[in-house]
């Protein structure tokens, strides 16, 4: 058990940015990382060892979440502010920062089962059948909402940090 | 002379990602070499996953997290998530006025189901569940009521948490009931034209007043095996209502 402790913690960074991409909401986030852990430690005798946590632990997350919606028939707001991203300058600090949420609005603005797809592949580096099996779908329908994911993300970022300094 | 060789977005992805077997990963390179728009069309996609690589880091380490302590300490962890609680407040607030009930139908918890049988039916003249009064109220508002919308006969009330449509097909709806000392949730799933309770927690705190769903484990397995949508909006709902529970 302080073994499943220690792993649980070294994941929570991990755990906190699955869930902000997947609650749109920082308080949420939150929230539904704790319920997650709370879970994962009452249910801690249930989980295999050598099997993934963070993949137990992401599929947890997402439960918790799919109930939170179903019973308050909400949508989360987007993040009310991303962390501010230090820079070595004022102005690169500007850019990085509107490059910070123009990315994070691009990935905000997909439906909640291509913004998963892109959290645990790209985000996560997770395979397809790996993120097929937290996501309790066939690989198959991965691939296509990978797919249509990445196309509007390309449409919206595909450019480059370029376009936004042009822009400025 | 070869076949011409379809690079659509799901292929591009998949060779991104590694996920190609060797064979298909040479006839892909082959294929972008005459594809312009499938060229631009990758490095575009490869450009936005490192921007979102990028930034959208893994957050630092917190120092002094309270929750990564917690973990360590062995001390336990809330069990009720916040989002579930501070939507329970509301739906209290929403219950507030309601005096004390003794809910009749007070079932013992359930155990954990490994399908969501069915507890009770609940008709007319059924007294499954104890208490005929009780049962009235909780089949008038079964059929009747809004989410959100507590139905009170004397002390006694009924609140639907939630609508949804499970997985075969059936409408279910989670309910909560109250009083002063006595509180439960419940999943009741409409078959064959009447109203059977397949799930039953009645371990619920009365001082918290209506749970929002999830609260309860015991009904948010049952509501993960019942699978089926999410939360109906309320115009569907109340259309539902008007045609008596019968589909379109």
């Amino acid at each position: 058990m302080p073994e499943f402790r220690r792993e649980l913690v070294e994941l929570l960074p991990r755990l906190r940015r699955f869930a902000s991409v997947l609650t749109r909401s920082h308080d949420d986030a939150e929230d539904v990382v704790q319920a997650a852990v709370e879970r994962a430690l009452r249910h801690a005798a249930s989980w295999q060892q050598g099997s993934r946590l963070d993949s137990w632990l992401y599929r947890i997350m997402q439960n918790l979440w799919r109930d939170e919606l179903r019973a308050h028939r909400r949508r989360a707001e987007p993040l009310e502010s991303h962390a501010d991203i230090a820079g070595a300058d004022g102005r690169d600090v500007t850019v990085r920062h509107i490059q910070s949420n123009e990315a994070r609005r691009a990935l905000d603005e997909l439906p909640e089962e291509q913004r998963l797809v892109i959290a645990l592949v790209v985000l996560e580096g997770m395979s397809y059948q790996q993120t097929a099996d937290i996501l309790e779908v066939p690989v198959g329908t991965v691939m296509s909402r990978l797919a249509r994911a990445r196309a509007r993300l390309a449409a919206s970022l595909g450019e480059g940090p370029q376009r936004v300094r042009a822009a400025k | 002379m070869s076949e011409r060789f379809e690079l659509n977005d799901e292929l591009l992805c998949a060779y991104m990602d590694n996920e190609l077997d060797p064979e298909m990963r040479v006839r892909v390179e082959q294929a972008l070499i005459d594809d312009a728009g499938a060229r631009v069309r990758l490095e575009r996609m490869r450009v936005a996953d490192e921007r979102l690589k990028t930034e959208i880091p893994v957050p630092a380490v917190q120092p002094d997290d309270p929750l990564s302590e917690r973990i360590l300490s062995g001390k336990p962890v809330p069990r009720a998530s916040p989002p579930t609680r501070r939507w329970a407040v509301a739906i209290s607030a929403l219950a507030a006025g309601i005096s004390g009930v003794l809910m009749g139908f007070v079932l013992a918890r359930s155990q954990k189901p490994e399908e969501a049988p069915v507890v009770a039916s609940v008709t007319s003249t059924s007294t499954s569940l104890s208490g005929a009064s009780s049962n009235s109220l909780l089949i008038a508002t079964l059929e009747n009521g809004e989410s959100g919308k507590a139905a009170v006969e004397g002390a006694r009330a009924v609140q639907i948490i939630l609508t949804f449509e499970s997985d075969d097909g059936r409408y279910c709806r989670a309910f909560g009931a109250r009083d002063a000392s006595a509180s439960a949730e419940g999943v009741a799933c409409r078959t064959g034209g009447q109203w059977q309770v397949v799930a039953w927690d009645g371990t619920a705190d009365p001082d918290e007043g209506f749970h929002a769903a999830g609260a309860s484990e015991l009904l948010d397995d049952v509501m993960d095996r019942l699978g089926g949508s999410p939360a109906l909006e309320v115009g569907d709902e109340r259309e539902l209502i008007e045609r008596h529970w019968q589909a379109n």
